[in-house]
C-alpha cells in the first residue's frame, strides 16, 4: 500500500487524528480497508454551526464531499452532538437555496424568481445607498442570527450609518437573565443592560455532587462544547441531580434521576418554598454569608436601601478601586463593614442614626430576606407549583449536604413568563446563599479571549431605537439595548421614534422563533425592502423582497472565535472544507460586495481594499494581534496565528472564580441597584414595579396565573424543549434525512399531553387533534397527539423546531416536512414581558380539540 | 489482536443520539469510498439499513412515578454467534477483533441469520443482511468505532476485551457505592448457553435490566428449525458462493487501483 499524504496545514490538533490512521499495518482479507483509505482523507478544523455553540469539530473530506464530522480533541472538553454529526444531511440538503432569489408574488407569499448574484446584489445596494443618500440610514435594520460574516457584519453596518443592529437575543439570553444576575452580581447599568447572559458562567458540572436542573437541561438540548462534556463526566463521577421540569427529559438520565414534575410557570414558587426552607434551617455557612455577601447590610426599612453608605479606596490585585463601604451592626453598635468585617451580625432589628443625625429603623438585608420569605412555606409552594412539600424540602437539604459544590441552573432559551426575571433572580440569590459561586464544583465564571477589532466603525450619529425605548417608553426601561428584536417590530408598527424601512435579516428567522409571530409577520408587510441571507427556508425567507444564498459553515473560511460557554477561555477558528454548494457564497464575500456598492471609495479603501486583495487574512491578522481578555501566562500560551488557521483550537485554564462588578464588591443577596430603581418605579406608581422587588414576593407573577381562574377541561399550558436532533426552527434539522429515523421514534412530530388528561378528552395515541389560543383563535395549529405519563397534568410539551406549526407554507419548499405540526411561537399574541421587554414564550394557554 | 469490546455505560449517557448519527454518517462515507455513491446522494435518503444502532423509547411507570428508557438496539458480537452458526453460506465471519460482520458479497439475503439472532438484529435491505460490523476497518486502523467516536459524554468506550471489562467494572462499583443500587456490567459474562459473552457490554443498575431490553436469557425456537434448512440451503448455494468469490477477487483489483488512484489525487 501508498504511502499516506496529508496537507500541509492538518499540523497541529488535527494531525493527530491523520497521524493515528497513517502508517499502521494493513491487514488485508474479506475487505480490504487499509490505513490509506484513512490517510487520503482530509481533514479540516470547523466550528459547527448547526445550532449557536460553534463546538469545534473536524471534517473529514473525501473526494471533495464533507463525509464526516467529529469532535476536536485539542480541548479537555472536545465534544459534538448528534446534530453536529448530521450536519453533512444539511449541506447536502438538495432544498437547500442556493441560487440568488427575488420575490415575484406579494410579500410573503413565497414566490421568487431566480437572478444572478449582479442583479441581486445591485438591487439590495441602489435601495441602501439611496437611504444613505437621503441621510435616513437609521432607517435600515440589520437583524443577525447565524451570520456567516460574523466580525465583519456589524461593522459593515454601523459603517453605513445605521445604529440598528438588532440582536435577536430578548428570545433567549438577553433579557432577564442579565438583570437578574447583573443585581446580585453587578456589571449591569439599569439604564442600559449589558453583559452576562447565558454566556457567563458555567456549573462545574465535573467536580459537582447535586445540581438542580431547572429552566434548562444541560444534559444533551445543547452546547455539547462543553456542558454536554462536563455533564456526562459529572455523571460518571457520582454527581446526582433533580429535574424540576413540567416533562421528564431523557437527556438528565432515565435511571436513578429525581423528576419533580412541576406545573408550567410556577419555577418561582418552588424556587420561593426552597429559599424558605434554606433560610429557616439554616442550610448555609455564617462565615461564607459575611465574608461574601451583603447580608449583612443595614437596610433602612422605610427606603428600602443601605442606611448609611460611603466611597472608600481598597487595593484590589495590586490596583486601587473605589468600593461601596456600608453600614454593619456589631456588638457595640453600628460601624462601616471596612472597620469590623469580622463581627458583624447577621440578623437582627436595629435603630441607627444616618448621616443626617435621624434614627433610622433597620434590618440585616438577611433578616429582611428571612421575614420576607416566611409566607412561602414548602407546603404553600407545594399548592402553587403541584410538587410534594417533602421533595422542596428534600432538594433543599441534598443542597445543604452538597454545598458548595452543588448548582442551580439559571436558563436558556428561558424567556418564557412575564415573571422570568424574578426566577432568575431567586436562583442567582439562592446559589450565592450556597456559596456555590466560584466554587469547584459550584458555578463559574466562563473565560473568553477577546480580539483587535475586523473593522472599526464610527459611531453612528442617529440614537438606536432601543436606546430611545429605555428612556420614553415606561414599560421596558429595563430593555437590553443590544437586544431588542421584538421592540424592534413594535418600533416598525408605531413609526417611534422613527420609520423603519428595510429589513436585513441574516440567518434570522424572527417569525417562527419569537413570540407573536403573525403579528410579526404583519410588521414585515410595512417594510419598504426585506433582505434575507439564509442558505434555509424558514417562516421568515418567505417574506423576503430578495433572499442571498448563504454558504453554510462547512463552505466558508471565518474571523477568529473566542468565546465559548466554557470556563476556559479558547481560541479557534472555522475553516473552509468545501466549496459552497451551487451558486451560494460565503458571508464576507457578500459584505464586501456590498461594501463596494454602498460606501464612499475612501471608506471601502479604509476598511476593505486589503480583505479584497488578500482575502481573510486581512481580518485574521487585526483580530489576532488584538488579542486581550486573558491572564498573561495564557498570552504567553497562544499559538501563532498559522497554528490557528492550521487548526489548532487553544484553551486557557480552568480558573475557579466568579466576576463580581457589584458596588460593593459584595455578592449582593439583597440587590441594592435593584432596590433603587424599584423604590423609583414604586414612587412613580408604575403597575409592574414588583416585578423587581428585591425581596421575596409573589405579587409578580406570569400571565397564566393571574386571573386565578382554573384551567377548563380541554385547556393546557403549552412548553416546549429541545430535541437533541431539533435546533431553531429551521431546514437545517427539520428536514434533515438523517434525523428522522430517531425523531420519528420520540413521536417529535407529535404534541404530548398527559395521559390520564387525555383519555378524559376521549383521546388515543396517534388521534389528530387542533390546537389553538383562546385568545388568538385566528391562528389553529393541526398536529398529532401523544399520550404520557412523563408530562405534568396541565402540561402540553412539544419538540421546537422540529414540525412546520401553523404557519407552514415555508414547508412547501421542503421534500421531508410534513405541513402543520406545532410550532408555540405561531400561536402566541405579541406580548413583552413587562420592564425587561422580553418574550413570555410560554405564557398562554392552549386548547385541544379532536378533529 | 486482542478481543475488541464496546462498552455503553447508561449513567452518563445524555441520550443525544451522537453515536446513532455517527454510524448512519460513516457507513454514507463507506458508501462513497466502496460503492462510489457521493455523500451528497446517499443523505437524500433515509437508508435505515445503515443505521446499525438505534433507539426504541418506551415510557414505562405512570405519573409522577413515571420515566422514559431507551433501549439501545444493536448487535452484540456473541462470543456463540447464533447468526455465524446457522448462515448457510458463510456469509457472516469472526475479523480478528472477534466483531461479527456479514460479508455482503457472499450474503444471499436468506434471513437465517435473523431467524437465528435472539436479539433481532439483522435487517434485509434488497437481499442483503445488515448488522453492525464493528466498524473494523476503522478499528483495525488504529481508529474508534464511530459510535464511540461521536460520544460527547463518556457514556461510550471501546478497547482491548481487558481494558474495557476493568474500566467498566470500576465504573460500576462507583455508581452502586454512590447510588445505593447494585450496578452490573451485562454481557461481561456469559450471559446464556445460546449467546456466550458479549462484546457489546452494558453498564446499568441491576433493577433496570428489563427497562433497558437487556435479556438475561435471550433464545430463539427458530433456531433449532433452522438447523436443517442450513444444510439445503448450503448445497443450494454452491454456486452463488463460486460467484461471490469470483467478485471478491475482482473487487480486490478494483480496490488497489482506487486506492492508488486516490494517492496520485491527494497529492
Amino acid at each position: 500500500m501508498g504511502k499516506t499524504t496529508r496537507r500541509d496545514f492538518l499540523k497541529g490538533g488535527v494531525a493527530t487524528i491523520v497521524g493515528a490512521a497513517a502508517g499502521m499495518p494493513s491487514k488485508a482479507s474479506a475487505k480490504v480497508v487499509t490505513s490509506a483509505d484513512f490517510g487520503r482523507e482530509k481533514k479540516v478544523s470547523v466550528l459547527c454551526r448547526m445550532c449557536a455553540q460553534k463546538c469545534p469539530a473536524i471534517a473529514t473530506v473525501l473526494d471533495g464531499r464533507v463525509v464526516r464530522l467529529e469532535p476536536n480533541m485539542g480541548t479537555p472538553y472536545g465534544a459534538i452532538c448528534g446534530r453536529a454529526i448530521g450536519a453533512v444531511g444539511a449541506t447536502y440538503d438538495k432544498d437547500r437555496i442556493t441560487k440568488p432569489l427575488m420575490r415575484v408574488g406579494k410579500r410573503g407569499e413565497g414566490k421568487f424568481k431566480e437572478v444572478s448574484w449582479g442583479e441581486a446584489l445591485d438591487f439590495v445596494s441602489k435601495k441602501l445607498k439611496a437611504l444613505r443618500d437621503e441621510g435616513d440610514a437609521k432607517s435600515v435594520a440589520y437583524l443577525p442570527r447565524f451570520s456567516s460574516a460574523g466580525g465583519v457584519d456589524k461593522g459593515f453596518f454601523h459603517l453605513y450609518g445605521t445604529p440598528n443592529v438588532v440582536g435577536y437575543g430578548d428570545t433567549c439570553f438577553g433579557a432577564s437573565l442579565p438583570v437578574s444576575f447583573g443585581a446580585v452580581m453587578g456589571g449591569t447599568k439599569f439604564s442600559a443592560v449589558s453583559g452576562p447572559g447565558t454566556s457567563a458562567v458555567s456549573a462545574d458540572h465535573e467536580f459537582a455532587k447535586y445540581g438542580v436542573l431547572i429552566q434548562r437541561n444541560v444534559g444533551g438540548a445543547l452546547v455539547c462544547h462543553p456542558w454536554g462534556k462536563t455533564f456526562g463526566l459529572g455523571k460518571k463521577n457520582g454527581m446526582e441531580i433533580v429535574v424540576v421540569d413540567p416533562r421528564k427529559p431523557s437527556e438528565a438520565g432515565e435511571s436513578l434521576v429525581d423528576w419533580a414534575p412541576i406545573k408550567p410557570g410556577t419555577d418561582e414558587a418552588f424556587l420561593l418554598g426552597l429559599l424558605h426552607e434554606i433560610l429557616t434551617k439554616n442550610y448555609y455557612s455564617i462565615d461564607h454569608l459575611r465574608k461574601k455577601t451583603n447580608a449583612d447590610m443595614l437596610i433602612d426599612l422605610e427606603t428600602g436601601l443601605p442606611v448609611v453608605t460611603r466611597k472608600i479606596k481598597k487595593m484590589k490585585k495590586g490596583k486601587t478601586v473605589e468600593i461601596e463601604d456600608y453600614y454593619i451592626q456589631t456588638d457595640s453598635g453600628p460601624c462601616f463593614k471596612s472597620q469590623n468585617p469580622e463581627l458583624s451580625k447577621l440578623f437582627g432589628d436595629y435603630e441607627v442614626e444616618d448621616e443626617l443625625g435621624d434614627t433610622k429603623k433597620c434590618k440585616t438585608a438577611l433578616q429582611m430576606l428571612l421575614d420576607e420569605v416566611q409566607p412561602f412555606t414548602p407546603e404553600w409552594a407545594a399548592k402553587v407549583t403541584t410538587l410534594k412539600a417533602e421533595q422542596i424540602k428534600k432538594i433543599a437539604k441534598r443542597l445543604n449536604d452538597a454545598k458548595p459544590a452543588c448548582f442551580l441552573e439559571r436558563g436558556y432559551r428561558s424567556e418564557r413568563y412575564a415573571n422570568s426575571l424574578r426566577e432568575k433572580l431567586l436562583i442567582t440569590q439562592i446559589n450565592a446563599i450556597l456559596g456555590a459561586y466560584g466554587a469547584k464544583g459550584g458555578v463559574i465564571s466562563n473565560g473568553k479571549v477577546k480580539f483587535g477589532k475586523a473593522i472599526k466603525a464610527p459611531k453612528p450619529k442617529d440614537i438606536s431605537i432601543a436606546k430611545w425605548i429605555v428612556k420614553h417608553d415606561p414599560n421596558k426601561p429595563l430593555l437590553n439595548v443590544k437586544f431588542y428584536r421584538r421592540a424592534w417590530v413594535e418600533a416598525v408598527l408605531s413609526e417611534k421614534p422613527y420609520k423603519q424601512r428595510v429589513a436585513f435579516f441574516w440567518g434570522q428567522n424572527i417569525i417562527g422563533g419569537s413570540v407573536g409571530s403573525t403579528k410579526i409577520a404583519e410588521a414585515l408587510k410595512k417594510l419598504e425592502m426585506i433582505v434575507c441571507v439564509s442558505p434555509y427556508w424558514n417562516e421568515t425567507t418567505m417574506y423576503a423582497d430578495v433572499i442571498l444564498p448563504d454558504a453554510t459553515f462547512l463552505e466558508r473560511d471565518e474571523c477568529l472565535n473566542g468565546k465559548w460557554k466554557s470556563p476556559l477561555a479558547t481560541l479557534g477558528v472555522n475553516r473552509k472544507a468545501v466549496e459552497p454548494l451551487g451558486e451560494s457564497k460565503d458571508g464576507y464575500w457578500i459584505i464586501n460586495q456590498l461594501a463596494k456598492r454602498v460606501l464612499s471609495d475612501l471608506e471601502y479603501e479604509e476598511h476593505f481594499a486589503e480583505y479584497d486583495k488578500i482575502g481573510m487574512m486581512a481580518f485574521w491578522k487585526k483580530q489576532y494581534d488584538g488579542i486581550h481578555g486573558v491572564t498573561k501566562a495564557e498570552k504567553a500560551s497562544i499559538p501563532p496565528l498559522k497554528d490557528i488557521l492550521a487548526g489548532r483550537v487553544w484553551a486557557g485554564k480552568k480558573h475557579y472564580k466568579i466576576k463580581c462588578k457589584t458596588k460593593t464588591g459584595k455578592w449582593e443577596i439583597y440587590p441594592t441597584e435593584l432596590a433603587k430603581k424599584y423604590k423609583e418605579l414604586k414612587e412613580a406608581g408604575h403597575k409592574d414595579a414588583e416585578y423587581i422587588n428585591p425581596l421575596p414576593t409573589f405579587n409578580a407573577k406570569p400571565f397564566i396565573l393571574q386571573s386565578g381562574v382554573e384551567l377548563e377541561n380541554d385547556e393546557f399550558l403549552p412548553i416546549t424543549g429541545f430535541h437533541p436532533l431539533g435546533t431553531f426552527t429551521g431546514q437545517q434539522t427539520m428536514n434533515n434525512l438523517l434525523f428522522k429515523d430517531i425523531t420519528e421514534e420520540n413521536h417529535a412530530d407529535c404534541v404530548f399531553i398527559n395521559r390520564q388528561r387525555g383519555e378524559k378528552l376521549g383521546l388515543r395515541d396517534g388521534d389528530k387533534v387542533q390546537i389553538y389560543n383562546p385568545k388568538l383563535s385566528k391562528v389553529i395549529s393541526t398536529t398529532k397527539v401523544k399520550l404520557s405519563e412523563v408530562v405534568q397534568k396541565d402540561t402540553l410539551f412539544s419538540y421546537y423546531g422540529l414540525t412546520a406549526g401553523a404557519l407552514d407554507r415555508f414547508s412547501e419548499n421542503l421534500s421531508h416536512v410534513q405541513k402543520g405540526g406545532f410550532n408555540s411561537n405561531h400561536l402566541t399574541q405579541f406580548l413583552f414581558s413587562p420592564l425587561t421587554g422580553g418574550n413570555p414564550a410560554q405564557d398562554f394557554t392552549v386548547k385541544v380539540r379532536r378533529v | 489482536m486482542s478481543v475488541n469490546m464496546k462498552c455503553y455505560d447508561t449513567t452518563p449517557c445524555i441520550r443525544c443520539f451522537a453515536c446513532m448519527v455517527g454510524c448512519s454518517v460513516e457507513n454514507r462515507l463507506r458508501l462513497q469510498r466502496e460503492n462510489h455513491i457521493g455523500i451528497e446522494k446517499s443523505v437524500q435518503g433515509r437508508l435505515t439499513h445503515l443505521s446499525h444502532l438505534s433507539p426504541q423509547r418506551r415510557e414505562l411507570g405512570t405519573f409522577p412515578n413515571s420515566r422514559q428508557v431507551t433501549a439501545f438496539h444493536h448487535c452484540n458480537h456473541c462470543e456463540d454467534a447464533p447468526c455465524l452458526e446457522i448462515c448457510p453460506v458463510d456469509a457472516i465471519i469472526r475479523r480478528e477483533g472477534k466483531e461479527v460482520v456479514v460479508v455482503q458479497d457472499r450474503c444471499i439475503g436468506c434471513s437465517s441469520c435473523l431467524d437465528a439472532c435472539p436479539f433481532d438484529v439483522p435487517v434485509i435491505k434488497n437481499g442483503k443482511a445488515y448488522k453492525c460490523h464493528g466498524c473494523y476497518d476503522r478499528v483495525e486502523n488504529g481508529l474508534k468505532q464511530s459510535c464511540v467516536n461521536s460520544c460527547p459524554s463518556g457514556a461510550m468506550f471501546s478497547g482491548t476485551k481487558e481494558e474495557v471489562l476493568e474500566e467498566a467494572h470500576k465504573r460500576a462499583e462507583l455508581y452502586t457505592k454512590k447510588t445505593g443500587k447494585e450496578h452490573v456490567v451485562y454481557g461481561a459474562n456469559k450471559v446464556n448457553g445460546t449467546v456466550g459473552e458479549l462484546r457489546w457490554i452494558t453498564i446499568v443498575p441491576k433493577e433496570d435490566l428489563e427497562a433497558y431490553k437487556l435479556d438475561t436469557d435471550p433464545k430463539k425456537l427458530a433456531m433449532s428449525a433452522r438447523e436443517a434448512v442450513k444444510v439445503v440451503g448450503a448445497v443450494g448455494s454452491v454456486a452463488i458462493v463460486a460467484g461471490s468469490i469470483g467478485h471478491l477477487i475482482y473487487w480486490l483489483g478494483k480496490r488497489k487501483e482506487k486506492i492508488s488512484k486516490g494517492e496520485v489525487e491527494e497529492k
